[in-house]
């Protein structure tokens, strides 16, 4: 979507209401239950969360929609609180519930649509599943999924809510860019190293195309999918014809870059796949995408909040590919229906692996 | 000689009356159970999950007010004399059903969806206590019975298909006969104007906000001090750390106390506060109406309607509205005015109505 085309019509109607997990309201001060954006000025948030924000914020704005939070919808669902909550909202359809996957809180008579932002979460990740699994009637009533591709089947009926797709155009800021050297040597005692980053003056090398792989804990915890990454990884360390960037996961949202390091050396380090014990530079770590470098190819896990990234970002690829295990054609599905441009998919192989053996009920 | 019809035969799932202390759920089987023999319209069977427990032996629990009582008497029975339930007779749960299908007919209670909707305030054994069996539950129950109409409403926006099933079972107020006696017998408490305020310092029950409020300047300013009856925990000394000496002394908290200090607490307050931000009836707002207490609650889930003319609500995260209400409750006209009315509202909870739902689905 270029930058000078006129926004198409939203979805939402000219108010929407929106409500964070209850788990965060203790870190707000809010002036009652209908608070505005200023609320959140302050509050240290998980980046998915900021962007899941930002993206609202960024649709309210080009729409001229007015934005409001309401602390508590679960306690506005019927007789005199619902009339309180009525004569203060207007006109109001449309209820954004943005959900950490342990609950889901619709308004009834609203139009739900349900943004769960802690995608490569595997705690909220499971947390949602499990939702599903207790109350799935919660989410057949929605309206849409904002950026998301849940499907469930209860009964015999399939139900795949509505996806509502909301880009960024710009890449948010990440916090400061940083490189690393690849390097898979044993932690030390504490579980970290000191590696030092590369000078910030330093570009990166323009001779080879970059391949870009975003990490999360969901990405890490993919084994098929980090063999897949660290041959890929070990292609560049002996003179291959790429530079891997590897994303470091924010394990609990964490913006800590040696905690990120250790979580994705740990990962590495237990699938099994020996890397030299040397620094290498033919890979690295980053804490951020490198803004306006142009990138060969990104290599998506279906459990990357993808949205986070601008469209910016994925403009700078000259491919984009997905690979993992599960669900990995369907995500392929979604996240070209969001870039609206080809996605590739790439099958994890099994070669050079002990196969999986499956054992019959009866002996 | 006249022929008498045989009364229907109903078993009530007692297991809650097992805990030691009764609060919440353990009250409200109890009163459930008063409320049904109370009716002479049923005869009551008894069981604890499978097993059938003799009448006498469950009205003897209640006359002791313990669980302790029927565990050491089920404790010390040889296992060849249980006896299971008779399953040709509705089974009605007072609350979690963990067990599916004991009896042809069986219906349960559910006082809120707390779990479901806000988790983060309830720790991860309860949620899964409440929630791992609930679509059996309700799937497997013939009716639904729901403490209010807010926790049937949120029940039936979330599982719509229950709605049809879902009935109202409302508890009533019950102090016991002798405590105005024992009451006028005792001196007269001595604590100034206060309100009492129920409830621990647990996130849903939102204390932090009456808390926040003792900085208001109107709150401040008036001659009214805060008794809450509820453990101290280490959150509240953290919130109380926050506040300056003369908010500070506002507060007192009682920590745990006996149904008669209650009783005598309440008797002689101004009024009763209910900060809690979800509730799926609010029993103590009852309690307080049955002895002339308007109530000051959170306008959220079930107060509105259990309180009804008898108190004045607030935005339960308005620490100004919450500062209004006080105001206007605090005038002495204002409470003269609400009193009647709290009263009257607390008669209408009565054991014939609670029983009335559970009468009706038995055909008695």
């Amino acid at each position: 979507m270029p930058d000078d085309a006129p926004p198409a019509q939203s979805v939402f109607g000219p108010r929407i209401l929106v409500s964070l997990p209850g788990s965060w309201l203790p870190a707000l001060k809010i002036p009652g239950s209908l608070f505005g954006r200023d609320a959140l000025r302050d509050v240290v948030m998980p980046i998915e969360l900021r962007a899941a924000l930002a993206l609202l914020t960024q649709e309210a704005t080009a729409h001229l929609i007015t934005m409001q939070f309401v602390a508590r919808p679960e306690i506005f669902t019927h007789g005199r609180a619902r009339a309180w909550l009525d004569q203060r909202i207007g006109d109001t359809q449309d209820h954004v519930a943005l959900t950490d996957g342990h609950t889901l809180r619709a308004i009834p008579g609203l139009r739900n649509h349900m943004f769960f932002y802690p995608r490569g979460n595997p705690g909220k990740e499971a947390a949602l599943r499990n939702l599903l699994r207790l109350a799935p009637e919660l989410f057949s009533g929605l309206a849409s999924q904002i950026n998301g591709g849940i499907g469930y089947r209860c009964g015999d009926a399939w139900h795949r809510p509505s996806a509502m797709h909301l880009r960024l155009r710009q890449t948010p800021a990440m916090g400061v860019v940083e490189r690393f050297p690849f390097s898979c040597a044993p932690l030390g005692p504490l579980g970290t190293r000191d590696i030092e980053p590369a000078p910030p003056d330093t570009p990166l090398p323009a001779d080879r195309p970059i391949r870009y792989i975003p990490l999360s804990e969901t990405a890490l915890a993919d084994t098929a999918f980090l063999r897949m990454v660290a041959q890929e990884v070990l292609r560049a360390i002996f003179g291959g014809p790429e530079l891997v960037l590897l994303e470091l996961p924010r394990p609990e949202g964490g913006a800590e870059v040696a905690g990120r390091i250790a979580a994705a050396v740990k990962a590495f380090n237990a699938i099994g796949v020996t890397f030299p014990r040397t620094e290498s530079w033919a890979a690295q770590f980053v804490t951020a995408p490198p803004r306006d470098t142009p990138l060969g190819s990104i290599l998506l896990h279906p459990g990357i909040p993808f949205w986070c990234y601008g469209l910016d970002f994925y403009a700078m690829a000259e491919r984009i590919e997905v690979a993992g295990s599960g669900m990995a054609s369907r995500f392929r599905a979604l996240l070209s229906a969001w870039l609206e441009r080809d996605v590739t998919l790439l099958r994890l192989g099994s070669t050079g692996w002990a196969a999986r053996v499956t054992l019959s009920d009866t002996p | 000689m006249t022929e008498t019809t045989p009364k229907p035969r109903l078993t009530l799932d007692i297991t809650p009356l097992l805990e030691d202390e009764w609060t919440g759920i353990s009250v409200f089987t109890r009163r459930l159970a008063q409320a049904l023999e109370r009716s002479g319209r049923v005869e009551l069977d008894y069981g604890i999950r499978m097993t059938r427990i003799a009448a006498p032996e469950v009205r003897e629990t209640i006359r002791h007010g313990s669980g302790s009582f029927l565990r050491g008497r089920i404790n010390g029975r040889p296992s060849d004399a249980f006896e299971p339930i008779d399953s040709s007779l509705p089974l009605l749960y007072p609350s979690v059903k963990e067990n599916f299908g004991l009896a042809r007919r069986e219906a349960s209670t559910i006082h809120d969806i707390s779990t479901l909707v806000m988790p983060e305030t309830h720790d991860q054994a309860n949620v899964a206590y409440h929630l791992e069996p609930l679509r059996d539950q309700i799937t497997s129950d013939e009716v639904v019975f729901c403490v209010s109409e807010a926790t049937r409403a949120a029940l039936s926006d979330t599982f719509p298909w229950v709605a049809p099933k879902t009935r109202l079972l409302m508890q009533y107020a019950d102090w016991p006969e002798h405590f105005p006696l024992l009451d006028r017998n005792q001196p007269t408490v001595e604590l100034g104007r206060y309100a009492v305020v129920i409830g621990t310092i647990e996130p849903r029950k939102n204390l932090d906000l009456l808390l926040r409020a003792l900085e208001h300047p109107s709150v401040i300013a008036s001659d009214l001090t805060f008794i809450v009856i509820g453990r101290r925990g280490w959150l509240a000394d953290q919130a109380l750390a926050r506040l300056r000496p003369q908010a500070q002394q506002k507060v007192k908290f009682t920590g745990f106390v006996s149904e008669f200090v209650k009783y005598r607490l309440l008797k002689a307050a101004e009024f009763l506060i209910l900060t809690s931000v979800y509730e799926g009836f609010g029993i103590p707002a009852v309690e307080a109406m049955s002895l002339g207490k308007p109530v000051l609650a959170s306008l959220t889930s079930s107060f509105p309607e259990v309180i009804g003319d008898g108190g004045v609500f607030f935005d339960p995260f308005s620490v100004d509205e919450f500062a209004a209400g006080l105001k206007e409750i605090s005038d002495p006209r204002r409470i003269a005015e609400l009193a009647p009315l709290a009263l009257q509202q607390a008669a209408s909870f009565t054991p014939d109505r609670m029983a009335a739902p559970v009468l009706e689905w038995i055909g008695a």
